[in-house]
């Protein structure tokens, strides 16, 4: 059971300020409103993050990354399950790579 | 006695939360398991995996923070990819105002503790109902706690049995994990269109200029985000 110091403080840390974004939010922002460009721009912010997330990898990845995305997105779209899109991106990135692609 | 709905908290709505969370298991299951096998390859002990899970608690998060690992660990990059991810749970703690402002103390503290998007959906759509019992969203974000430290653990302990070699299939779980919570986003094919195509521009600039992490992932989404937030701002004048 091994528990190392930077990796406790990183932990550490993330609980606190994930802790901070559920409690805060609500301490916060029913007491003062925030300016309507901030609102505006939470609500934009996930959307924008995880596209700045998967454009990187996406951009320097080979084929079968790509033949996963494609399979992620359709499964998605498709059951609108995260953990069955999930498996369905990760078997075409199995299935490209054992086609040699 | 006011007319007024009256807010209650009690055993019988946790209870009713946690028999919610049940059928959302499945979905949680392969995501916890990669979070788990992730873990494991970036070198992280079990108990840190499961002191992570269960203090975390929060996915998306932790499978960023972990493609960001390294040893030793880029402390500060890791807690504020963390609070990028995080933030959105910010305004859903206020949407919940009508139920949370009833509940004081620990009951109040301790429930925001375990806000997670799916206890928040649920929350909604039982308060819209005209639910009155608080202790839902509590049994809710407590039912899924359970199998997020549970999966994770059980990921780690996979992970270490079988080590996975980098570049495994299984590694794309990251990328599919983010891309199809981008598609659960998305609500139409023009009004996002524009601040995510320059998040994504953004990103990959930054990337290719070999900006230290977070900076590339922080860029590009804060980038996006503005530029939603004028044109959204722009559009109602």
């Amino acid at each position: 059971m091994e528990l190392r110091g930077d990796v406790l403080l990183a932990i550490l840390g993330m609980a606190l300020v994930s802790y901070a974004c559920r409690a805060g939010g609500y301490a916060v922002l029913r007491a003062v409103r925030p300016p309507p460009f901030v609102e505006a721009t939470l609500r934009h912010l996930p959307g924008a993050l995880f596209v700045a997330y998967v454009a990187p990898p996406l951009v320097a990845g080979a084929t079968p990354a790509w033949i996963g995305a494609a399979a992620v997105i359709g499964v998605q779209i498709a059951t609108r399950n995260l953990g069955l899109a999930i498996l369905g991106g990760i078997a075409a990135v199995w299935g490209a790579q054992a086609a040699g692609l | 006695m006011s007319a007024s709905p009256r807010v209650v908290f009690t055993a019988a709505g946790v209870r009713r939360g946690l028999r919610a969370s049940l059928p959302l298991w499945i979905g949680l299951l392969p995501f916890g398991l990669v979070v788990g096998v992730l873990a494991d390859a970036k070198g992280l002990s079990l108990a840190e995996t499961v002191l992570m899970s269960a203090i975390v608690y929060a996915g998306a998060a932790q499978l960023l923070a972990l493609d960001l690992w390294t040893d030793p660990v880029p402390v500060l990059a890791v807690i504020v990819a963390t609070l990028v991810v995080n933030i959105r749970m910010a305004p859903q703690g206020a949407a919940l105002a009508p139920w949370l402002d009833r509940l004081r103390g620990v009951k109040l503290w301790g429930t925001l503790a375990t806000l997670v998007d799916h206890s928040f959906a649920l929350s909604v759509g039982a308060q819209r109902a005209g639910g009155r019992d608080a202790g839902y969203l509590l049994g809710v974000g407590l039912g899924l706690w359970i199998p997020w430290v549970l999966t994770t653990a059980i990921g780690h302990i996979a992970g270490a049995a079988v080590r996975f070699p980098p570049g495994h299939p299984l590694f794309f779980a990251s990328l599919a994990a983010f891309l199809s919570i981008l598609v659960g986003l998305s609500r139409g094919p023009d009004a996002d269109l524009p601040p995510r195509v320059v998040a994504g521009l953004v990103a990959v600039a930054a990337h290719r200029a070999a900006l230290p992490v977070p900076l590339p992932l922080l860029l590009g989404s804060l980038s996006g985000a503005a530029l939603g937030a004028w044109i959204e701002l722009r559009g109602r004048r």
